[in-house]
């Protein structure tokens, strides 16, 4: 991939396990994008807060606290409200299959879990940047149900 | 592009998206004075260290004084691009906690970009945009080492320059340019046994080759010492209003022309610029790597 993009790695919550959000923020780097690590227990507020200074064009939310259902929804809301419907959010962490679906309707576009490689998650950075270029929906304010698997 | 409307309205998604649009060379000063042409300057401080020498944690403190005087402020955190993948790993949000709260303060990353970019340059069209959209204070963090980083010091009004005790000579040739260039010089983490030391090594370095030595102010981060001792110093700086060194900055950019125009391949990549076999990125880009 050429573009250079500029992607925040949060981490949301009462959550202090960063290895994975750290790996993937350097798998990032490696692979030539500018990331912006958040550091832990941040607020949905403050997480939007750098969203919007960075200028990010993704936002990947790590958790492994359980505050997925509460957290992510929350952020994507604020981020809604705050004028930023074309930032495309990804999660990653321990997020049960059973509670993905409801998670992508609320405008996730990709859920990695334990076991993801780098090039998957190139996969989808990938797959994501072309639909913005097709002007297809992708954001998370964008209407639709597309989503990386 | 700039969307001057929500920009002036102070929109803060405006001013990053502006930011972004600087980085990549798409808006310059001119656009920015011609659509702002009444804009007052901020005062631009910059801090510069080695890695580890506590600037971040320094910051914090300096942003909580401005903070508290009700001021606003803009904090720009310039680390390195990879020279292979010409990715970033910016982190300096982790440390500076106090950026991610308040709304008199903007936080922004930027990375060197090294090749193709060269923050170096398009900072000072940053800073006056942050300029035009009144920000009062600006402090722009580098991490100090090399000529980017004497540059990114140069464009700035002010520079602190950060060493603790456990850091490296401070005598390095590299780093004898920004010495130069301090306007306060502060050993962190005073609480530790070779602080005395080296502030001490430090004033001598002084006493043998400058007329006006800059203050040299103890400070422990840790501990939350020395820290009204530093702001009253900034505030004498910045009531002076005047460049106290300015004269070494502008010789500094002179001596950075003539090594360029003595360059022994000037001529030639002036007669590639001329017949556009390559554009001015380049030719800057190959002579800085020939410097």
């Amino acid at each position: 991939m050429d573009e250079r993009l500029r992607i925040i790695i949060a981490k949301p919550g009462l959550d202090g396990h960063d290895r994975g959000a750290k790996v993937v923020a350097r798998a990032l780097r490696d692979a030539g994008h500018e990331v912006i690590y958040t550091g832990l227990r941040r607020t949905p507020e403050e997480i939007v807060r750098t969203v919007i200074d960075e200028d990010a064009d993704f936002l990947g939310l790590s958790s492994l606290s359980g505050a997925h259902n509460f957290l992510i929804p929350k952020i994507v809301e604020l981020l809604v409200n705050s004028d930023c419907n074309d930032v495309i959010v990804f999660a990653g962490g321990i997020i049960p299959e059973k509670d993905r679906p409801s998670l992508f309707s609320k405008g996730v576009r990709a859920i990695f879990g334990p076991g993801t490689s780098s090039a998957q998650m190139s996969d989808f950075i990938g797959s994501a940047v072309k639909r913005r270029e097709d002007s297809l929906p992708v954001g998370c304010g964008e209407d639709s149900d597309w989503h990386w698997d | 592009m700039m969307d001057l409307i929500k920009l002036k309205s102070g929109d803060r998604r405006a001013l990053s998206k502006t930011i972004s649009l600087i980085e990549s060379g798409e808006i310059n000063s001119a656009i920015i004075n011609e659509n702002f042409p009444n804009m007052k300057k901020a005062e631009i401080w910059a801090i510069t260290g080695s890695p580890g020498v506590g600037k971040s944690c320094i910051c914090e403190h300096i942003i909580d004084n401005w903070l508290k005087k009700n001021q606003k402020i803009a904090v720009l955190a310039v680390d390195p691009s990879s020279p292979l993948s010409g990715g970033a790993l910016l982190g300096d949000r982790i440390r500076i906690n106090n950026s991610d709260h308040s709304e008199n303060i903007f936080f922004r990353s930027l990375a060197t970009r090294g090749q193709s970019g060269a923050i170096p340059s398009n900072i000072a069209d940053i800073l006056n945009l942050l300029s035009a959209l009144n920000f009062e204070k600006i402090l722009i963090e580098t991490v100090g080492a090399g000529q980017a980083e004497v540059r990114v010091a140069a464009v700035s009004q002010y520079l602190l320059l950060v060493e603790a005790p456990d850091s490296g000579d401070m005598l390095q040739a590299e780093k004898a340019g920004l010495m130069e260039l301090a306007d306060i010089l502060l050993v962190n983490k005073s609480d530790l046994e070779r602080a005395n030391e080296k502030a001490e090594q430090l004033s001598l370095a002084f006493q043998l080759s400058s007329n006006h030595p800059p203050p040299i102010l103890m400070v422990s981060a840790k501990q939350n010492s020395g820290f009204e001792e530093l702001f009253i110093e900034m505030e004498k700086l910045s009531k002076s209003g005047k460049n106290h060194k300015i004269k070494s900055r502008i010789s500094l950019s002179f001596a950075w022309e003539n090594l360029l125009w003595n360059h022994k391949d000037v001529s030639v990549i002036l007669e590639k610029l001329e017949s556009e076999q390559i554009n001015l990125d380049e030719a800057i880009n190959y002579l800085k790597e020939e410097l």
